[in-house]
């Protein structure tokens, strides 16, 4: 073991920050031996800061770049007699002006009517942009690529197209077959129209093992995530601030 | 009270104190640790590797502090590759939290090989609007990012004189702590065409697998085990020392296996608590 204890000057400008952030990590890990006026502030300071943080961020990057500054240049435009700095001009303004009907129900809930409309261009826009990339990318790519591990084994269909690798491995088939049969077993556990009897039962019941397969390797996946995020802080704890490694 | 009894009732503040010093021993004791590297990750590694130097590259930084324990060693690590590739960078984000640490690392790593802000990469910052904004950036840049994020117009950045869209990257990274890779794979890979890697935290990382299959990304790489993987791949091909995604990759290993006899010990002391009352149950069943 290397104990070579280079604790991080707290006077020196880098230093400070990693005091800093060092108390505040353990005043976070607190929490995890009981609950602690330490932890609260801690808590309580993320939040805020957090959040001043974002409004910072947002201010700087949206409303200054997209609607000050748009408008002073149509403004300017306009006054140079410039027809095209209408543009610059109203659209920052539409766009304020519905921004501000989702404020309407707390700060003039006489209008709040007008909440709908803000919500309604907001869900028809999103609509838009969604609706025709996810069946296209989520649904039909996805589809397509399933039955193409199946077509892929077979070196008469792989031929027909050119996005098709024949690939005659045998764990290329049962692979491809796997998946097919899990895709179809976990739709038919979905599929409500029919009784879950007999060879329908066989099926979603399989259907619902693939299911919690995939749920488990999804909750492995964020213990793992939460366990990095873990090891980071030690990490800092341990390089940056006790300087013990590294 | 027997064993089992007790397994069932451990206080929970003494598991935490073993994945403590279950972490801490390994980062004190830094063994080298054999790391396969997975096929997500060396495809992620080979095209970039196949960028021609010259061309563009657009990095979304979608993830904050909050998750660079699993992103930052992948993106520090792509960082030097594209870098030692003479490859432009231009960096956005759809996270508010994120351009500060995507700026710090910017500058930390462009110093190292001398690459000029403006000139060889530029971080636009940030922008609210998530698929709008990634739909936006296929027919014209430079209108919903009109200034870089220290404010400089986009059309006196001479990186971004001859940028206009996708067309103009030969490749879209995204390193993702969210669900991003969903817009980017709908937006910049399904309506143009645009060509995709990603990284993504452990917590993502499940969600975008049928992508890579599907050919919709052409590399993944997931959590903190992708980017020790993705170190690795950099130190045997630049030589590049492995950085913090190694040095944690061993603590990862054995938090895994504490957690593993936890999971066995807890469900033993349950079935064995569960023989032990069922009589009782099935009595008062009756």
């Amino acid at each position: 073991m290397i104990f070579n204890l280079l604790i991080a000057d707290p006077l020196s400008p880098e230093g400070i920050g990693v005091w800093i952030a060092a108390i505040l990590t353990i005043g976070i890990f607190s929490f995890l031996y009981k609950d602690n006026p330490l932890f609260k502030f801690v808590e309580h300071l993320y939040v805020g800061v957090g959040a001043g943080y974002i409004v910072v961020v947002a201010w700087h990057n949206d409303i200054a770049t997209n609607v000050i500054q748009p408008l002073k240049d149509g403004l300017l435009a306009i006054q140079n007699n410039d027809p095209s700095g209408w543009s610059d001009v109203i659209n920052p303004i539409m766009a304020c002006l519905i921004g501000s009907f989702l404020f309407f129900p707390v700060i003039a809930p006489r209008l709040r009517w007008l909440t709908k409309y803000a919500f309604a261009f907001i869900l028809g826009a999103f609509s838009g942009v969604k609706v025709g990339p996810v069946i296209s990318e989520k649904l039909i790519t996805q589809v397509s690529s399933t039955l193409n591990r199946i077509c892929a084994t077979s070196s008469e269909c792989a031929a027909q197209s050119a996005s098709i690798n024949y690939t005659p491995e045998s764990s290329a088939l049962f692979n491809a077959i796997f998946i097919l049969i899990g895709v179809l077993c976990g739709l038919i556990y979905f599929f409500f129209s029919l009784e879950h009897k007999g060879a329908t039962r066989i099926a979603a019941k399989t259907g619902i093992l693939i299911l919690m397969i995939g749920f488990g390797a999804s909750f492995g996946l964020t213990v793992m995530g939460r366990v990095s995020l873990l090891i980071d802080r030690i990490q800092f704890l341990l390089v940056d601030w006790l300087g013990l490694i590294g | 009270m027997n064993i089992w009894d007790k397994l069932q009732s451990i206080d929970r503040r003494w598991i935490f104190l073993v994945m403590f010093i279950v972490i801490i021993i390994p980062l004190m004791n830094p063994k080298s640790l054999d790391i396969n590297v997975s096929e997500p990750t060396r495809k992620a590694f080979e095209r970039i590797e196949n960028v021609p130097s010259g061309s563009n590259v657009l990095i979304s930084w979608d993830f904050d502090p909050g998750s660079q324990a699993e992103l930052l060693p992948t993106a520090k690590a792509m960082l030097h590759q594209l870098f030692e590739k003479n490859v432009n960078i231009v960096v956005i984000t759809l996270w508010p939290a994120a351009p500060t640490l995507a700026d710090t690392t910017l500058n930390e790593i462009s110093t190292l090989y001398n690459k000029q802000e403006g000139v060889d990469w530029v971080n636009l910052g940030f922008k609210p609007g998530l698929d709008i904004v990634v739909k936006s950036m296929g027919s014209d840049i430079h209108e919903i990012f009109p200034a870089d994020d220290k404010g400089k117009r986009v059309e006196n950045i001479p990186l971004m004189k001859d940028i206009r869209n996708y067309d103009d990257f030969n490749l879209v990274i995204d390193l993702s702590a969210g669900s991003s890779v969903d817009f980017y794979v709908e937006q910049a890979h399904g309506a143009y065409g645009a060509d995709l890697v990603a990284a993504a935290t452990g917590v993502m990382i499940g969600d975008f697998y049928p992508y890579l299959e599907a050919n919709q990304l052409q590399g993944l790489v997931g959590a903190l085990v992708g980017a020790a993987e993705y170190e690795k791949l950099m130190e045997k091909a630049y030589g590049l020392e492995p950085d913090k995604a190694t040095a944690g990759m061993q603590a990862q290993a054995k938090a895994h296996l504490a957690i593993i006899i936890f999971i066995v010990l807890g469900n033993i002391g349950f079935f064995a608590k569960r023989k032990k009352t069922s009589p009782k149950l099935e009595s008062l069943n009756k």
